[in-house]
């Protein structure tokens, strides 16, 4: 009897423990019904009068109108709470930071920063949007999946006119950055819960890694550059046979390597060379290309096939990396430092520690009438449009948005939020702006990086076009003083990977889908096809080329990809681009 | 032949039989590779963070360190936040240690004596919260309620008292002080007070020693409360900065000024992952050899007879 009545006890308290674990929507709930007021807040804080006058600042007032016809000071005296990540700064006071300060003085509006670790980032704003204990503002990356799950929390700034009477400078340079403009900030119920930061990053991030063939081996083995994919094989078994790393031992070359495991080094890239290529989309994203704004299949087509077979020739031939499916990125990497791949794919060969007059981009076309297209598009969107995020809960939204758009309210302003103070990592000289490379040879300086200089949220506090950053085509730096232009040095890893990016962004694919925010309900849906097929697909693509591909294991491939979803997930993406969701 | 056999082998020695010495020879190989299983490990880590991190990364076996270098631990020590960390660490664990420590035994005690009023009610509430809690949303509201959200005292408090420890402290109590002592000790004219300072914690020592050990490790290892309940960086324990300077080195490379850096700081990250593991478990190893006699017995007791 003892027993059972303790069995029920214990039965009530676990049921009492899992209706305490879904008490947390109850938790939003509330917090979406005292969300009401800030609103109102926020529409009745609309400018009127003229604190300027007031406070009688007339040095502020005529930079203010310069920028967004609001005093700069019309919200002083107000106080923020503010949480950001601790960037690459070791510094975690704020407001020692010249962006900020200069911000406080124009403005006079006070930030109190809660600056947290990276890694307590997470934790603490998940917590702190389950709890409802919200700050003014976030200032970091919140995150697409924080806010779509805690869509309440966030205020709606798509409220008619205050984007416009606010933040006016962020709406001047919102086209130059989303081809589709403020819709790229868009839910689909029509609200904005967050706000832009960062640049787009051009000649630099639109490709993915490239492939490149190691040019010393080609001299050893004295070959030419291979344009062809048999071209290629003969190469490659060149590369096998003969010692053509020069280390005395003609048997430690891998001709071609690669690292599952590790992003952007996949096999999945030689698909290029056959005419499939992916956008920026993980590996699952070589198996869709958008042509003629059409969303077409590339997994069910005779070139995925050919890439197979080729492949598993290389395979069969010890041409490629035996260990590639099963490697860790770090491992792949130790190979590149010891020379043993003569083929591989890298973000540029100086960031591999390799020097970049020995590598070469490698080329090839693997079908004939199949034109090759590089993987990446030509326009990759590199802002954060989650990283200026305002509570629900916040009483000083308005503040909030003038104290942002202040931030952007010149082009001195923004490099400074970007790159910190001026003369050190970025100067003036005759108007125009410069990268500059003194601050290096500054013993103030010394022990410190470009990074822990500027550190992350500096950088990321605004939203620059490329018009604003455009002291680089990253040729010219000031150097002792004077704006020089730069030869070609090929130990910068910057200066080698543009030099890339330029020369082979053509091949990459002109269509994509634009920027946005998707409806999770509708992503899930994406989510759960890939769920089963990209394991499927990913066995498939693994095993033919470990094994080969027959007749009946494709066959059975092209069943399995109606089987597991295929068309379906293409026809989500046709329906993403076409802006239905 | 037999007075032969006398002279060759001494008399007191048991001849061992052939299928003995082979056990004893399996026994002693299994127990020499368990050893080398163990400590290899502290040993690769040890070396590791000697080591050139290309031949770490190559995946090489190392039996010494080769390409020798510190480099892990001039970047960890070079670092202003290792050292409030490690000040943060110590002074959470000498307080939170000696304030769970004293609670436990205080507790402990109370619990092994037979005349506690409501023993067995109480003993099945702390039980409880040993399978139910509240979750983490809900404590965090409560501490956030109390006031000691991002407060030093949280980080002395929470954690400090196990229900565990104090059951293997009662479980020891009552095995180790029988109530005859009380009774002889109460018709001395001994108070409770007298009785637990002067006799029973001289008699308790080795499950002190256990209790402190316990205590001390989880206070120097923990690092989740931190990251939930600090916001201050200056208050953080050590285990949450080298977290973060670890997460630093592996980061996405997105500084585009300064790739090299980055990259090689990447390739660092392996070294610098084994400089942090030693660095931070230094201390306790250092300490471990001075509480183990009692460690031993302590656990012993307080769990066999539990």
């Amino acid at each position: 009897m003892r027993k059972q009545i303790l069995a029920a006890a214990l039965a009530v308290g676990m049921a009492v423990t899992a209706l305490a674990g879904c008490g947390n929507g109850n938790t939003a709930q509330t917090s979406e019904t005292t969300a009401a007021p800030a609103t109102e807040a926020a529409t009745t804080a609309a400018p009127t009068t003229s604190a300027a006058e007031e406070n009688g600042s007339e040095a502020q007032t005529e930079a203010a109108e310069e920028t967004d016809g609001l005093p700069a000071d019309y919200f002083a005296g107000t106080e923020l709470n503010i949480y950001a990540k601790l960037g690459n700064e070791v510094d975690t006071d704020y407001n020692k930071k010249l962006i900020f300060q200069m911000a406080e003085e124009a403005t006079g509006i006070h930030v109190n920063w809660t600056v947290l670790s990276a890694d307590a980032w997470s934790e603490q704003v998940n917590l702190l949007l389950a709890s409802g204990n919200l700050p003014d503002a976030f200032v970091s990356d919140v995150g697409e999946s924080a806010i779509r799950d805690n869509m309440e929390l966030f205020y709606d700034l798509s409220e008619e006119g205050l984007l416009e009477t606010y933040v006016p400078n962020l709406l001047e340079t919102i086209p130059d950055v989303y081809p589709n403009g403020l819709d790229a900030l868009r839910w689909p119920d029509g609200s904005i819960r967050s706000l832009p930061t960062g640049r787009p990053e051009t000649d630099y991030q639109e490709l993915k890694w490239l492939p490149m063939i190691n040019k010393r081996w080609l001299e050893r083995v004295n070959m030419d550059m291979p344009t062809t994919a048999d071209e290629l094989y003969e190469v490659l078994c060149a590369f096998r046979d003969q010692d053509a790393n020069g280390n005395g031992d003609p048997n430690d070359e891998i001709p071609f390597g690669f690292a599952e495991q590790k992003g952007n080094v996949d096999i999945e890239q030689s698909m290029n060379y056959f005419g499939i290529a992916n956008t920026r989309d993980g590996i699952i994203g070589h198996y869709k290309m958008i042509k003629d704004g059409v969303v077409t299949p590339t997994a069910n087509t005779p070139e995925m096939r050919a890439w197979l077979e080729y492949m598993h020739k290389l395979m069969a031939e010890g041409l490629l990396d035996p260990e590639g499916f099963s490697q860790t990125g770090d491992e792949w990497t130790a190979k590149v430092s010891q020379d043993l791949y003569g083929v591989t794919y890298m973000f540029s060969p100086v960031h591999q520690g390799l020097n970049f007059d020995d590598w070469e981009f490698l080329w090839v076309q693997g079908l004939e009438g199949v034109e090759p297209v590089l993987d990446g598009i030509k326009y990759y969107d590199t802002t954060h449009k989650t990283e200026f995020a305002i509570s629900a809960k916040s009483e000083n939204v308005p503040a909030l948005l003038h104290w942002y758009n202040w931030l952007a309210s010149s082009r001195e302003l923004k490099m400074i939020g970007f790159l910190g103070d001026p003369g050190v990592l970025w100067d003036e000289y005759e108007g125009e702006i410069y990268l500059n490379d003194d601050w290096k040879k500054d013993p103030k300086y010394e022990g410190e990086t470009a990074s822990t200089l500027t550190g992350s949220l500096g950088k990321n506090c605004v939203l620059l076009s490329v018009k604003d950053y455009a002291y680089d085509d990253r040729n010219t730096h000031i150097v002792d003083g004077v704006p020089t232009v730069l030869e070609f040095d090929p130990t910068d890893s910057t200066q080698g990977r543009v030099k890339l990016v330029k020369e082979y962004l053509p091949l990459a694919q002109d269509e994509y889908i634009l920027p946005k925010f998707e409806d999770p309900d509708v992503v899930g849906q994406r989510k759960f096809i890939e769920t089963d097929l990209t394991p499927m697909i990913s066995n498939f693509v693994a095993t033919s080329i470990m094994e080969g591909v027959t007749d009946e294991s494709w066959d059975t491939f092209l069943k399995n990809l109606e089987t597991y979803g295929y068309y379906d997930w293409i026809e989500w993406y046709q329906n993403s681009y076409d802006g239905n969701f | 032949m037999q007075s032969m056999i006398r002279t060759q082998k001494p008399a007191n020695k048991i001849r061992q039989s052939w299928d003995n010495r082979l056990f004893d020879a399996l026994a002693n190989t299994f127990l020499i590779l368990l050893t080398i299983i163990t400590i290899y490990p502290l040993w690769f880590i040890l070396v590791a963070s000697f080591t050139d991190y290309k031949l770490i990364n190559a995946g090489t076996l190392l039996l010494y360190p080769r390409g020798f270098q510190t480099a892990g631990y001039e970047l960890v020590f070079e670092d202003w936040r290792v050292w409030t960390g490690y000040a943060n660490t110590l002074f959470y664990t000498i307080a939170g240690t000696f304030f769970g420590a004293m609670v436990t035994i205080l507790a402990g005690y109370a619990f092994s004596r037979k005349d506690l009023p409501g023993s067995g009610i109480l003993m099945k509430l702390f039980i409880f919260t040993m399978y139910f809690g509240g979750g983490l949303i809900p404590t965090y509201i409560m501490i956030n309620k109390l006031g000691l959200l991002d407060t030093r005292l949280l980080m002395i408090l929470q954690g400090s008292i196990s229900v565990h420890n104090i059951i293997v402290v009662r479980s020891f109590m009552k095995t180790n002080i029988p109530d005859e002592l009380l009774d002889a000790a109460t018709i001395d004219g001994c108070g409770n007070g007298t009785f637990f300072v002067s006799i029973v914690m001289p008699l308790s020592k080795a499950i002190l020693a256990v209790m402190v050990l316990y205590i001390a490790v989880s206070h120097w290892n923990s690092y989740f409360n931190a990251l939930i309940y600090l916001t201050d960086m200056h208050k953080y324990p050590l285990q949450v900065f080298l977290r973060e300077i670890l997460l630093k080195t592996v980061q996405n490379a997105d500084v585009v000024e300064n790739m090299e850096e980055v990259l090689e700081m990447q390739q660092m990250a392996a070294t610098i992952r084994y400089s942090m593991i030693v660095v931070s478990t230094a201390p306790i190893l250092c300490a471990y050899p001075f509480v183990q006699k009692y460690f031993v017995k302590g656990v012993m007791i307080g769990s066999v007879k539990g």
